[in-house]
């Protein structure tokens, strides 16, 4: 067999941030705007209860503080889910997956297919009602190594983590 | 030469018995110490009674039965190869078959105490890539058993009937004097030895007092008083008996240590009193990373690690490090996992300056002036202290990006780091997991962006690199880990 050892145009590499990417599902957003939601009571029924516990917050006029600082962080609790949500996207490529997400720091990672230990579909009950799902690969890296794509319609959730599995499959029988 | 099949289950040697015992005994004693205490407390009993009394009848069916459980899973104890998987089985009442595959095996350590030294065996410890723990210790192996298993385990020789010989032992690349030892003493993190001081305390000074009395009750003396004599004559003792921890300590661990370069890995043995083997299959290791403090690179000495996959922060027990007296130790210590690459003339990839305003602003001013803020009313002027904290942050800032430099090569990345000290990471790109490139809304405006890979082994971060060749480096990565035929692990 003859060795060869050409030179990698770099420059020539498939880039991976010029890859377009697949937008989440846009019930995803609905179900992200519920989750809001409740976290936004959760604050509110913190904040009433501060003021009605602390008299001190009520004579001075500091329950203003408090209820601003409430609505403060939930505002910008859905402005981020708002901006982020655009950002949302995946790509599968031959032999990786894109994730892009965030919008204060975005990320987008790349997970190769021979290095995913293994993948499941999860869906929660909201998930659920939505008809979605979140697909997670495991890797063996360190913690944040792993990626999850949420939003997938359940069938599309289904559907790739069978795809991926393959892939591994036929990675492992080459290798 | 020994040989061993190991398809068939194999038992502890019987001296291991005496390990049982002693060790059930410890076992026995850390847990009734109470009891033990108030038997040996208690009032004497008047003439005429029972001397026999309840703690005594307590204590004593405690340890038999501790002692008859020991000896049980002594003997109920095998373990044998089976279809690449070591199988260990054990317990009497509870049985328990504990069933791990060669590949998960990261690193097979040997033991020997002086316990162990009287007996004439060791005892054989493995880590696995999916534990926290140690998850197999065999407290009791004949040596030529023990380094024929390891060599089983680490090589993953097809197993069956066939007998296999020992592992031939590797030549030794790399070996600690007595001046090394002495230097690594000096250059030692005497603060550790001044906590292990502190949290003895008054036990440790107890003890001095009994070598000498004199000094020690003089010096109690001079501290009531306050007396200037103070820092003459108890700052030196205590400066010293630090240093004697610290030498002690370095000397209990490091002694005779040595590397060896065996077909199976790098074998690396040390100790005074509890001799330790500990082997690294080549394969295991995600990346190498040596690193000096300020002091210890004014010394030429370096702490070199093996990262083997798995042990990340949560697993301290796993890291292997090597202590290394000259630099051009580095290339023969990490040459079996890639050869050291010369950085010069290459262009080297360097972290933005706005890094530093950027982490000034967060880590520095940030937490200053909310510290200020809550202080200020009782402090007044006082509080500005807190400006030394942010003066720190600068300085270490702007010593880390001047610091670093990342090198890309065809097959590795090599990174250099450090603050007042020097730490440098060689990384192979097909040991890469998988690859996230950042960028926070800053680093968006200026063109900027983080690149963190992750390893079997933890990950490694780039901060504020330009935008084009965070995504050069993230698309090189991924090419290098997607063409890969080898495994990783």
């Amino acid at each position: 067999m003859t060795f060869t050892n050409p030179e990698v145009d770099i420059a020539a590499l498939p880039a991976a941030e010029s890859v377009e990417l697949q937008p989440v599902h846009r019930r995803y957003l609905g179900l992200l705007r519920i989750e809001w939601a409740f976290t936004a009571l959760i604050l509110a029924a913190i904040a009433a209860a501060l003021i009605y516990f602390i008299p001190s917050l009520r004579e001075t006029g500091a329950w203003t503080l408090v209820a601003g600082a409430a609505l403060l962080l939930a505002g910008f609790y859905l402005l981020m889910i708002e901006k982020a949500f655009p950002n949302m996207g995946f790509a599968v490529r031959e032999h990786d997956v894109l994730y892009q997400s965030g919008w204060i720091v975005r990320t987008l990672r790349a997970c190769p297919f021979n290095r995913v230990q293994n993948s499941s579909v999860r869906s929660g009950p909201l998930e659920r009602k939505a008809g979605l799902a979140t697909l997670v690969l495991f890797t063996a890296g360190s913690a944040g190594a792993d990626m999850q794509i949420p939003g997938l319609p359940q069938e599309e959730a289904d559907r790739l983590r069978q795809f991926i599995l393959a892939k591994i499959h036929t990675g492992r029988a080459e290798s | 030469m020994q040989k061993v099949d190991w398809s068939i289950p194999q038992r502890q040697p019987v001296e291991g018995l005496v390990i049982v015992v002693l060790k059930t005994v410890w076992e026995v004693v850390k847990r009734v110490w109470p009891l033990l205490l108030l038997m040996v407390f208690r009032q004497q009993p008047e003439e005429g009674q029972d001397r026999s009394d309840f703690y005594e009848w307590l204590v004593t069916g405690v340890s038999v039965l501790a002692l008859l459980a020991g000896v049980f899973r002594f003997f109920y104890f095998r373990f044998y190869i089976l279809n690449n998987e070591l199988v260990v089985k054990k317990g009497w009442i509870k049985k328990e078959t504990l069933t791990i595959p060669l590949q998960k095996i990261q690193t097979v350590h040997i033991e020997q105490s002086l316990l162990h030294e009287v007996l004439q065996i060791v005892k054989l410890s493995i880590d696995t890539a999916g534990s926290t723990k140690t998850e197999v210790t065999i407290d009791a192996l004949r040596r030529p058993m023990a380094e024929a298993l390891r060599y089983q385990l680490l090589e993953g020789a097809p197993e069956g009937t066939e007998e296999h010989a020992v592992e031939a032992p590797g030549a030794p690349l790399f070996r600690l004097t007595g001046k090394d030892l002495f230097r690594l003493s000096v250059s030692a993190n005497h603060l550790e030895a001044f906590f292990l001081l502190l949290s003895f305390g008054l036990g440790i000074l107890e003890n001095l007092r009994t070598i000498n009395d004199n000094a020690f009750s003089d010096a109690e003396g001079i501290v009531r008083a306050g007396n200037a004599l103070l820092y003459l004559y108890f700052i030196p003792v205590l400066l010293i008996t630090i240093f004697l921890i610290s030498t002690a300590r370095i000397l209990f661990k490091y002694y005779n240590f040595t590397v060896f370069g065996s077909t199976a890995g790098y074998r690396i043995k040390s100790g005074l009193t509890n001799v330790k083997e500990r082997t690294v299959a080549f394969s295991k290791i995600q990346y190498v990373s040596w690193k000096a403090s300020w002091i210890r690179k004014l010394m030429k000495l370096w702490i070199l690690e093996y990262h083997i996959s798995g042990s990340d922060e949560q697993k301290r027990a796993q890291k292997v490090h090597v202590p290394v007296t000259s630099e051009e130790n580095v290339p023969v210590l990490v040459h079996n996992y890639y050869p050291l690459p010369d950085p010069a003339g290459r262009e080297a990839v360097r972290i933005h300056p706005a890094f530093i305003y950027r982490r000034l602003l967060f880590r520095g001013l940030f937490p200053t002036a909310v510290l200020m803020g809550i202080f200020w009313p009782q402090w007044g002027t006082g509080a500005l202290v807190f400006l030394g904290y942010a003066a720190l942050v600068a300085l270490h800032t702007l010593l880390y990006q001047r610091k670093f430099r990342l090198w890309s090569f065809d097959e590795e990345v090599l990174l250099r780091k450090g603050f007042l000290g020097e730490g440098f990471v060689l990384l192979q790109w097909y040991k890469v997991q998988s690859v996230v490139l950042r960028q926070s809304l800053y680093e968006r405006r200026r063109g900027l962006a983080s690149l963190v890979l992750h390893t079997a082994s933890g990950r490694i971060r780039v901060p504020f690199i330009p935008l084009d060749t965070a995504q050069a480096l993230m698309n090189y990565a991924l090419y290098q880990v997607e063409r890969a035929k080898r495994a990783w692990m």
